[in-house]
């Protein structure tokens, strides 16, 4: 691993008008925003795999396509190897769109079920004008089924996507993200409907095409135990900021934010955390629509404080790269000192 | 209550083939008690329950064995008999049920509608006022009753699915993946509910998921099935801790986990065979890295390893090398 920054985000934010009822439009109300992502700031060097994780609307899935421009930032900046791509056109975007790509949740909102698998594989290779004939597009189609594990090929070619299973319907989605050779994916929760060995195996596959083509992930999953297995960083989100952020095996290992702590209590599967008490938290990701004052995680803190209630803790470092907004730091770099 | 099936068979008729989706299943269940089913995609989970119920789809046919309910074999119940026991004595939450809400219908009165269903002579204020009992029992905040689906989480979504199985207090329920399409914080406060209500309620559940890590911590005893078959039951501990069957122990593998080396080991590749054209044998033969001769042409009997009731139908439960790396 080098330490060449493919992506690079700083105090990246995108807000929704929020869905504004009869009433209010009648009334002519001012639109009102809510921030899906509130400031978020990290890198990715090339080859790493960067995973996101936290509860399901906490802006996950619109972070990671904010990065990518299928979504418009509203402020901040997105560097892509070295170049500001936050204001590019779409003009010039088409330049950066074979280079990332974006492996989906459900293989079936991404394929087009009218679609043979071939002609799936072989559109992106059109669009971007990449081949000269068909020739080079059938060799192309061919190689990339090989190297997403839908072997043999011939008998995926000509089938249509409800003739597959869920496990090779993503491997087909993982191949239209491969053929146009790209450097930088983003993966969200790709492998969250599907069963474990399927898992196992797309994960693999997603480690061995890192190893061999050096790709660099952003990796997006509400389970730590698949990103303790899989990610060299972690970062934890919460109502649309980070709260910690660090080495995956520090994070896993010394969580510091009192919310990291509850999500790793309740990692399914049982030799893992024998000894954890789960910590199951009251009430749902709160909507980004009214942000609770202070630490926006305060109203479901099992050990927030008077001063949690009026002040947002700012991401501090705690050890080299380890991040976290919590003021439990503060107690925890004096004990550190007084030793 | 005691709750006991035998040698169930269940095939459905795909124009002239048969497909055996469940196949000579046995188990039995006490009061109060959770059994874990698992096992991938299409082994036959749903179909198990929703043959307990007696409500297989057009093609579906219980084929042979039994189902025991206090000493009553469901198999050879009247419909008529057979709509006393539904939800009044068993019910179940089914997979993908939180999607399927009628998206006009406020959530109290889909509660409701479900109770008048399954008992005609309840009047409907009567039932509306129970659906409102039920609310907050679920974890769900009355004031919400009045909301539509499109209003509410997938968490409450799912607990008005609940709510509505655990309308008639029945005694075993059957919840069909509930926690699929959850995130983990989610599926642990369901779990909490459900543990919940089992103590309430003194009540036995069947909690089915392809995803036997989910089971592990919310489950007293775990079968595992693969193609129609079940071949491994035990409590948690035998499962995770001893497991003897070469698929159980893939299984294992695949799960990621805190303790282990930051690997992801792919230990069972390819995929399950057709019920449509399963393979001779044991029907796990040809992923199985272990197999003999024997495996090839007669299916092994669930068999018990222990005094325990740990039971696994495998010749070669008793290999003890590592088989999968
Ligand atoms: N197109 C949209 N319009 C309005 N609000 C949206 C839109 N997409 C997402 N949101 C809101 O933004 C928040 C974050 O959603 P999302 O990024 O999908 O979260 P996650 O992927 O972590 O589940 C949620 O509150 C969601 O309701
Ligand atoms: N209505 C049906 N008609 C024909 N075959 C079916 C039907 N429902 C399920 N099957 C078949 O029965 C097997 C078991 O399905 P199911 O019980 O849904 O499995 P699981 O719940 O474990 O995923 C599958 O191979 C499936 O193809
Ligand atoms: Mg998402
Ligand atoms: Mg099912």
């Amino acid at each position: 691993m080098n330490n060449e920054a493919v992506l690079e985000v700083r105090h990246l934010k995108k807000y929704f008008v929020k869905s504004a009822g009869i009433l209010s439009t009648l009334l002519r109300e001012q639109r009102k925003y809510v921030a899906a992502v509130e400031d978020v700031s990290f890198s990715i060097n090339k080859g790493e795999i960067f995973c996101v994780a936290g509860e399901s609307g906490c802006g996950k899935t619109t972070l990671g396509k904010t990065i990518l421009k299928l979504l418009q930032p509203d402020d901040g900046q997105i560097i892509f190897q070295g170049q500001d791509i936050t204001r590019l056109e779409r003009d010039n975007m088409r330049m950066l769109r074979p280079k990332v790509q974006m492996i989906f949740q459900d293989p079936y909102e991404s394929l087009d079920p009218r679609a043979r698998i071939y002609d799936s594989i072989a559109e992106p290779l059109m669009v971007n004008h990449l081949v000269k004939d068909e020739n080079e597009k059938h060799n192309k189609v061919i190689q990339t089924l090989q190297l997403a594990g839908l072997t043999p090929v011939e008998n995926y070619l000509y089938k249509y996507p409800h003739n597959l299973s869920g496990g090779e319907r993503q491997r087909v989605g993982i191949a239209t993200a491969l053929v146009l050779d790209p450097e930088f994916i983003v993966a969200d929760e790709p492998t969250s409907m599907l069963d474990v060995s399927v898992q196992a195996n797309l994960l693999n596959l997603l480690r061995k095409l890192r190893r061999e083509k050096n790709l660099t992930y952003l990796f997006i999953t509400h389970d730590l135990s698949v990103a303790y297995a899989f990610s060299d960083w972690l970062a934890i989100m919460y109502l649309g900021k980070f709260v910690e952020v660090g080495p995956t095996a520090e994070v896993i290992m010394s969580p510091i934010h009192p919310y990291t702590k509850a999500l790793i209590s309740v990692v399914p599967g049982i030799n893992l955390s024998k000894n954890i008490k789960p910590i199951v938290l009251p009430g749902e990701t709160p909507n980004p629509e009214n942000v609770p004052a202070g630490c926006r995680f305060h109203p479901r803190c099992y050990c927030k404080e008077e001063r949690c209630t009026k002040e947002e803790p700012i991401m501090t470092e705690f050890t080299p790269h380890h991040y976290a907004a919590c003021f439990v730091l503060e107690k925890m770099k004096l004990k550190e000192n007084g030793k | 209550m005691l709750f006991d099936i035998k040698d169930l068979q269940v095939e459905y008729t795909v124009r002239d083939s048969v497909a055996r989706a469940v196949n000579k299943v046995t188990l039995n269940l006490a009061g109060g008690e959770s059994l874990g089913l698992a096992g991938e995609s299409g082994c036959g989970k749903t179909t198990l329950g929703n043959a307990i119920l007696r409500i297989l789809p057009e093609g579906g046919q219980i084929r042979g064995g039994s189902i025991n309910l206090n000493g009553v074999d469901l198999v050879k119940l009247s419909e008529e008999k057979m709509r006393q026991v539904r939800w009044k004595e068993i019910s179940m939450v089914f997979q993908g049920a939180m999607n399927s809400f009628d998206p006009t219908m406020n959530i109290e009165n889909q509660i409701a509608e479900a109770i008048l269903i399954h008992q005609r002579d309840t009047s409907k204020e009567t039932a509306l006022e129970r659906a409102r009992e039920l609310l907050p029992l679920c974890g769900i905040n009355p004031l919400l009753g009045k909301s539509y689906p499109h209003e509410l989480s997938g968490g409450m979504k799912q607990r008005g699915c609940i709510a509505m199985a655990l309308a008639l207090q029945p005694k075993l329920l059957i919840a069909d993946e509930i926690t699929t399409a959850l995130d983990v914080m989610t599926q642990a406060q369901i779990f909490t509910l459900l543990r919940d209500m089992k103590r309430k309620f003194n009540l036995s559940m069947i909690v089915i998921s392809h995803d036997l890590a989910v089971l592990a911590k919310n489950c007293d005893r775990l079968a595992i099935m693969y193609a129609g078959h079940i071949v491994e039951i035990g409590t948690i501990q035998d499962i995770f801790d001893h497991p003897r069957h070469p698929y159980v122990k893939g299984l294992l593998f695949c799960i990621p986990n805190f303790a282990g080396g930051r690997e992801i080991i792919p230990a069972i590749k390819g995929a399950p065979p057709s019920l449509l054209a399963p393979p001779q044998g044991c029907p796990f033969h040809p992923r199985c890295p272990i197999a003999i001769p024997k495996c090839k042409t007669a299916a092994p009997q669930l068999l018990p390893v222990n005094t325990n009731n740990h039971s696994v139908a495998c010749y070669r439960k008793d290999y003890k090398d590592v088989i999968w790396k």
